[in-house]
């Protein structure tokens, strides 16, 4: 059982303490990755974030197995989904997948070669799934539970992530070498 | 550098600047409304409690009792008894 875990129990147990520093360890990463699902929009990740450590704090007595912040990642994606179709924020179904649209030749210039831009491209089940597989270094079975879905739809995610952004910045990088 | 390593950079880190202290004063606004709703409920029970309850024939048969059990011998002991094995736990076993 790792600290978090230890600390997790012990705020289930009713010290709020322990809670608290549960919250400072892992602001960082959590308000990251709602970062990155939001596309930058750091008001609306940092609501979310504190949404979601408010519901953590609520359910501690639910948390059960895994890792404490896999969980967290849970209902920050679960608060996250609310949001997004309270309000419209973008289309979550991937089959409505934004259109790969690598910029005309003339508006070379203003191409950046960002991965953040080119993620922000991707549908945000997408997004979830790399950046917990790889950035947060979640396994892949967390990365599955976390975001509510079988693990071959995560795998199935992050294939298909990873393609889009090659071929962006693939793109990219040739549109703005000429 | 290959789409895996772009993709494993760890994620910018973001500054806490008061974010923690935030939400721990939410949870303990939080919990101080769990208290008062608890308060609250707790009093409207004991007041339905005193009107429905005959409280005068309740308190005079609680008096007779309470006076019996301060003058029985064998509670004393059980009490005494009690409170050497709490000392003798706290003394020796810390638990």
């Amino acid at each position: 059982m790792s600290e978090s875990e230890w600390l997790a129990r012990q705020a289930a147990g009713g010290d709020t303490a322990a809670f608290g520093v549960l919250v400072r360890w892992h602001q960082s990463n959590l308000r990251g990755f709602l970062l990155r699902l939001t596309k930058g929009n750091s008001a609306l990740a940092d609501d979310l974030a504190q949404e979601t450590f408010l519901e953590a704090y609520r359910k501690i007595k639910q948390f059960a197995d895994g890792t404490f912040f896999g969980w967290l990642c849970a209902i920050a994606w679960s608060r996250f989904l609310m949001e997004a179709r309270k309000r419209k924020l973008e289309p979550l179904d991937e089959s409505l997948e934004i259109a790969d649209d690598a910029p005309e030749p003339e508006n070379a210039s203003l191409v950046k070669l960002d991965l953040e831009k080119a993620m922000a491209q991707l549908a945000p089940a997408q997004r979830a799934a790399l950046t917990l597989c790889f950035a947060l270094g979640l396994s892949n079975e967390e990365a599955a539970q976390a975001l509510n879905i079988p693990l071959g739809t995560l795998k199935s995610h992050v294939n298909r992530g990873r393609e889009r952004l090659a071929k962006m910045l693939g793109d990219w990088r040739k549109v703005s070498m000429t | 550098m290959s789409i895996d390593e772009f993709l494993s950079q760890p994620l910018p880190a973001v500054a806490d600047n008061g974010f923690s202290a935030r939400v721990q004063s939410r949870i303990r606004g939080a919990e101080r409304s769990k208290m008062a709703l608890v308060a609250a409920a707790s009093a409207i029970a004991v007041t339905l409690l005193c009107i429905v309850v005959p409280m005068e024939t309740v308190s005079v048969q609680l008096n007779s009792i309470i006076l019996q059990l301060g003058t029985s011998t064998a509670l004393g002991f059980g009490g005494a008894a009690l409170f050497l094995t709490m000392l003798v736990d706290r003394r020796f076993f810390r638990i």
